[in-house]
């Protein structure tokens, strides 16, 4: 009871967010000043939303973001390393009536799955993904992306990322927009309360087009990783801001349902 | 109707090649989902499927590469839909990977392999050399796949029937291993259809399929087990399938009630060794008689 008590709202406070029931209520695995919850929570907010979560099924991919069926109370399948894009397109093929998504991270999707990525949306796949960006591998230990940006630190890249050695980071939401089949791309961030806000309307965009019908929806989150960019979660959020901001620009690539039409 | 085109129903007997026999096959035992990346001899197969799928209420897809292909597969067998895909031997190395996950998941789904010759790019006449990858599991990890090998294109249209049922009595993946020879040899084939084929929907996979997490608690199908003896259970399980398994083990024996040497082979060699076994024992009783 006295907890309870504590836990109470003080007088001048309030409620921000209700956590979806479709999250379950658990420990997490993630590190202290991780975003992969805060995308979590976005993508529940909206399949509750939808009044979808009875109908959709998970293709968790692999690194950090493999978890997602520990803390997502719906049907999931675990996909290989890059080939979410081409298990949920197993997925959706057989049922056709069902929301299917991929949550993939930037080593998955835009390193080892960059063709099961770019096929799925060239074929215009009635699927979703939400593609967590935070420029390094996380969960084998903070080696180099293909987004990882130049002058960056990583284990695999001790001197910084360089343009001559490494090439220049992937911009993913731009090259999906340029692709046939694609219905809705964007790209939001997770640092700020406002950046969230347009982060779950771009999630829920990315899942409206699919639900319609009119083609592939991608949404590429930029996030944090303290634990791997060796700097705590103010800092990370500052980092977004001032250096990934910049070279992965904010905003709605493609979105059929604005007039651009889709095959 | 033309020759090739599938008519699961018909019970007469239709005049096709081996890989056309595995399409009909495929169709007859309620195969829904076909995903596939060209690759000689095996092309007929996707041909088929591409036109025939559609009408039959399914969906084909030409994968970007043998990679996806056996991806796809994975999707929709998680979603309990009889599925499959088809390659030759370089593809089918390229799916070992999502063979290795469907085993490690318990995913049900056939493999057509329409074996041609190598190591690398080898040559795209028929060979045997794809047996150890085939029978010996292939990909990372120790898991086995049912393989089934026909001889004839009535075989063909039989086990594919067969590799359904067998995929889902399981839930491990099954290997059709045939060749260059049994694949584009043409035969008389007597379509029929199976009792009970099943489709979307089939109770065969209502326990454990992906369909929506509706009145019921959600359902994860993985091959990741981090937890402390996780795997090594998982493991343990796996070995007792597979063991179960050798219930399956079949093998037609040819003349070997008197004889003293035996000849074992499978697929378009077993063919072959039949004929030569009885060019030997034609052979053998002339030179008897002469004697």
């Amino acid at each position: 009871m006295q907890a309870d008590a504590q836990l109470a709202l003080a007088d001048d406070e309030q409620m921000a967010f209700e956590v979806p029931g479709v999250l379950v209520d658990r420990a997490t695995h993630y590190c202290p000043g991780c975003h992969h919850g805060i995308a979590h929570r976005l993508v529940a907010e909206v399949l509750e939303e939808m009044g979808v979560v009875e109908d959709t099924i998970c293709v968790a991919s692999i690194g950090c973001s493999v978890f997602i069926y520990n803390y997502l109370a719906v049907d999931s399948v675990e996909a290989p390393h890059g080939r979410a894009p081409a298990v949920a397109t197993g997925v959706k093929r057989a049922r056709m009536d069902k929301i299917v998504f991929t949550y993939q991270g930037d080593g998955d999707l835009a390193s080892i799955g960059l063709a099961e990525v770019m096929h799925a949306a060239n074929r215009g796949e009635r699927i979703t993904i939400v593609f967590v960006n935070n420029t390094v591998y996380g969960m084998t230990g903070g080696q180099m992306a293909p987004t990882t940006l130049i002058g960056q630190k990583t284990t695999t890249c001790p001197g910084g990322r360089c343009r001559d050695r490494e090439g220049m980071p992937i911009r993913m939401a731009e090259i999906i927009a340029g692709l046939g089949g694609v219905a809705y791309s964007a790209r939001a961030s997770l640092d700020s309360v406002k950046n969230i806000r347009a982060a779950r309307k771009a999630v829920r965009k990315a899942f409206d087009v699919q639900q319609q019908g009119l083609g592939f929806g991608f949404v590429e989150l930029l996030s944090g990783c303290p634990t791997n960019w060796r700097m705590d979660a103010v800092k990370a959020n500052t980092r977004i801001r001032e250096e990934m901001i910049p070279y992965f620009p904010l905003g709605v690539y493609k979105d059929v349902t604005e007039g651009e039409g889709v095959c | 109707m033309p020759h090739n085109t599938p008519d699961t129903g018909t019970p007469e007997r239709i005049f096709i090649k081996g890989n056309e026999a595995i399409a009909h096959g495929a169709l007859a035992a309620g195969c829904r989902c076909y995903f596939g990346y060209p690759i000689t001899p095996q092309n007929d197969i996707p041909e088929m499927m591409s036109f025939a799928l559609p009408d039959a209420g399914g969906e084909f897809v030409q994968a970007e590469s043998e990679v996806a292909s056996a991806n796809m597969l994975l999707g929709a067998a998680a979603a309990g839909i009889r599925a499959l895909t088809s390659s030759s031997s370089p593809g089918i190395s390229l799916m070992q990977e999502a063979i290795s996950y469907m085993a490690g998941s318990e995913l049900p789904g056939v493999i057509v392999n329409m074996n041609r010759g190598g190591p690398g790019l080898g040559d795209i006449g028929p060979s045997q050399g794809d047996y150890f990858q085939s029978v010996k599991g292939g990909g990372h990890g120790d898991y086995k796949l049912l393989v089934l090998a026909p001889a004839t294109c009535q075989e063909c249209y039989d086990m594919m029937v067969e590799a359904f049922d067998l995929a889902f009595k399981y839930r491990n993946p099954v290997m059709v291993l045939g060749d260059a020879i049994v694949g584009q040899m043409k035969e008389p084939v007597t379509p029929w259809k199976p009792a009970a084929a099943e489709g979307p929907g089939s109770a065969e996979a209502a326990d454990w399929r992906l369909e929506g997490a509706r009145g019921r608690k959600p359902r994860l199908l993985k091959s990741l087990f981090l937890e402390d003896g996780a795997l090594a259970g998982q493991n343990r399980h796996l070995q007792a399938k597979y063991a179960s398994m050798q219930a399956e083990a079949r093998a037609e024996c040819f003349l070997t009630d008197d004889a003293e040497l035996i000849v074992v082979a499978y697929g378009s060699i077993g063919r072959i060794a039949k004929s030569a076994i009885r060019k030997l024992r034609a052979q053998w009783r002339s030179r008897e008689s002469a004697s």
